[in-house]
């Protein structure tokens, strides 16, 4: 026993040679004193591993338990120090800003400096290569647009259209879809997870899928040529293309916003109903006074953000049919990426993207305050 | 004799007209029943049509794929191929280069799975249980950024992009879904709901804010992180609009802009038995997934964003 404590104490004594001249050199001045102790410092290394050489295996579990605890009290000192330090800064500095960078950072340059950035910009002549011979122009951008850009005013009475259009179709569908597909059989089930499918599928395969069907000679029309009429060729006519894409989109997020609404309708409490069926009222006296009131709450969030998402159709549009023919399916975003990515007029783009975003926000709170009031009432 | 008399009372008592009453009442019963079946069973077809509805384009697609070019110019909606054509997906695959783009889709989806969650738990957990000056503002920019979508700002970040060199890097590509306002909520909303009992009495121990999280709360919240590595996996493969406005060159495309590519062709009608094969290739990995855990996909996209959405 007492040769194994003979080992640790050897040991703990080179070691602790070593760092005191690891100290000695930090202090050291000329080059050539430093020189002299390392050499110094690889000698005693050369010494201490002869030394470890030397020991027999028992000795050897011993040396290398005092080198793991030699190891443990150092990191613990080190451990000490960062404590000490990060006390110190965190005394001064709230730690829950290091934790915010990574949000703080996205805030701002994903939506705070590019708000900023686009609306100074819609007031130049923007020259994005060398930012600085971009020349103020006033409202002139926003005078273009509206006047000379045959194709901006469409586009926005287009937004306009086919989100309502889109919000409406689909909530007469959901709500109705919903209701009847809201139950706990094994057929209903298999139906939701049929018709929720398209929801994530990406929008690329369902635009392509979808330009198949709709083509003149494709199935719509093929189904329609049984009953004798004649289909238009749904993507390329002024009239039908909007609402080609639009009841796409439509068709695409059915699933997805009928499994939320069937989600609000198991969260209302079944005695509700029974206490209707003890009233004898009919099924559709329920829907329109017991489940449509209750559900409205969902249906306020459902439906505003199905709107907000409608500006947002890029895919649908630049695959299916890129605005045309003769921008009658153009829509905003699609106009903005076309204006600023395809005819690299930055002036002109980014003040199409303050009038969406315009757009956005006074339909947004339009509907925020319409949808409360009605639910307060 | 008596028993007679008593049981021909008895008869006499529900003979002819009860007994014809009783009958009657239960024929319609029968029939009612019946034809409550017969609309049960009616209501179950029209629920699998309906769903067909959403599933044949898919089917039919697969079907597209593997014929050759003239029977599919002929949109036969039929779905089944005589002869099929496997070559079309090795046409696909080597000739128009899918196997290049679907590289650069794995690579970015993973990327994005594995990146996002340096920046997206701590951030989820400052909100969650921390107090600072502008929190309310940080807070705030949810509502601007959902005003200002990815479209209307797609100029000044192209040019901030373009001023830092991040346009046609990865870098610049996986950096807005690392601070995703998405995930953020997500996770904050799981923070929220362990007790704070358990976080008082590591306190108590004096475990540090990042000890509480990374030993304490991520374990808990295990669920919601798989439920989170769905969604993003699944609207990460499907991204579109990002990739093609980020990227100049061909080299970082991922597999949906491909497939915008295969659809432009400069003359004539695209191929579309190859364009249906690329596309039934970036479909085959969701829809696998979606197949073999349809109710976990289901709960993940509905359940994670309705929680999250709604809740002011």
């Amino acid at each position: 026993m007492t040769d194994l404590k003979l080992v640790g104490k050897k040991y703990n004594e080179f070691c602790d040679a070593i760092d005191e001249l690891k100290l000695v050199i930090k202090k050291a001045k000329s080059q050539d004193e430093k020189e002299r102790l390392k050499t110094r410092i690889s000698e005693l290394k050369t010494e201490l591993n002869d030394y470890k050489k030397s020991l027999n295996s028992e000795e050897i579990e011993a040396y290398r338990d005092y080198q793991k605890i030699r190891l443990d009290i150092k990191r613990c000192e080190r451990l000490k120090k960062m404590d000490k330090l990060e006390a110190k800064i965190f005394k001064k500095l709230n730690p829950a800003y290091i934790y915010m960078i990574p949000a703080a950072f996205g805030a701002i340059f994903f939506t705070i400096l590019p708000a900023i950035f686009m609306i100074i910009g819609s007031l130049f002549k923007v020259d994005l290569v060398s930012i600085w011979d971009s020349s103020f122009k006033g409202f002139w951008n926003y005078e273009m647009i509206f006047t000379r850009d045959t194709e901006f005013v469409k586009a926005i009475v287009n937004t306009i259209i086919f989100a309502f259009f889109t919000v409406i179709l689909l909530m007469v569908i959901t709500v109705l879809m919903a209701t009847w597909l809201s139950k706990n059989t094994k057929i209903h089930n298999l139906s939701q997870t049929m018709v929720f499918t398209p929801h994530i599928a990406s929008m690329v395969s369902v635009s392509i899928l979808w330009i198949l069907m709709l083509d003149p000679k494709g199935i719509i029309n093929q189904i329609l040529s049984i009953f004798g009429i004649q289909g238009p060729n749904w993507l390329m006519n002024t009239s039908t293309s909007l609402f080609s894409v639009a009841f796409v989109t439509v068709w695409k997020s059915i699933g997805y916003y009928v499994l939320i609404i069937i989600a609000g309708l198991q969260a209302i409490p079944p005695y509700v109903y029974e206490a209707a069926k003890l009233d004898k009222a009919n099924s559709f006296t329920v829907f329109r006074k017991i489940t449509v009131p209750l559900l409205s709450e969902t249906l306020v969030f459902v439906f505003i953000m199905k709107f907000i998402n409608s500006f947002k159709s890029f895919a649908a549009i630049d695959l299916m049919t890129q605005g045309g023919p003769r921008g009658s399916s153009m829509v905003l975003g699609y106009w903005i990426y076309n204006a600023g990515r395809v005819k690299f007029n930055y002036g002109f783009a980014m003040a199409g993207a303050v009038v969406l975003t315009i757009i956005i926000s006074v339909f947004t709170f339009v509907a925020y305050r319409f949808f409360n009031k009605k639910s307060e009432n | 004799m008596l028993d007679e008399k008593k049981l021909s009372f008895a008869t006499d008592a529900y003979s002819a007209k009860h007994l014809e009453e009783k009958n009657k009442y239960l024929f319609l019963v029968k029939i009612k029943k019946r034809v409550k079946y017969v609309l049960k069973i009616l209501n179950y077809l029209l629920l699998i049509a309906v769903g067909l509805f959403f599933v044949y384009p898919f089917v039919w697609m697969a079907s597209m794929s593997l014929r050759p070019l003239i029977d599919a110019l002929s949109f036969d909606p039929g779905l089944i191929v005589k002869h099929p054509q496997w070559q079309n997906y090795v046409y696909a695959w080597r000739q128009a280069q899918i196997v290049h783009y679907v590289g650069n889709s794995i690579k970015y989806s993973v990327l994005v799975l594995t990146l996002q969650y340096f920046t997206i738990i701590p951030a989820a957990y400052g909100f969650a249980t921390m107090e600072f000056k502008g929190k309310k503002f940080l807070w705030a920019t949810k509502y601007l950024g959902m005003m200002l979508p990815a479209e209307a700002t797609l100029i000044p970040v192209y040019f901030f992009y373009s001023k830092m060199g991040l346009v046609d890097t990865w870098g610049g590509l996986i950096l807005p879904s690392l601070f995703s306002m998405f995930g953020i909520y997500m996770f904050m909303g799981a923070f929220k709901q362990i007790p704070k009992e358990v976080i008082e009495s590591a306190k108590m121990d004096k475990a540090k804010n990042r000890t509480i999280m990374l030993k304490i709360m991520i374990p808990m919240v295990a669920p919601v992180m798989i439920t989170h590595l769905l969604v993003t996996f699944i609207s990460n493969w499907n991204e579109y609009y990002w990739v093609l406005v980020m990227t100049n060159s061909e080299s970082l495309r991922t597999l949906p802009v491909a497939l915008r590519g295969l659809l432009q062709v400069e003359d004539g009608v695209p191929e579309w038995n190859i364009v249906m094969a690329g596309t039934m290739i970036q479909l085959a990995p969701i829809m696998l997934v979606y197949i073999f855990a349809s109710k976990q996909v289901k709960m993940a996209m509905v359940g994670g964003s309705n929680k999250n959405k709604i809740s002011k």
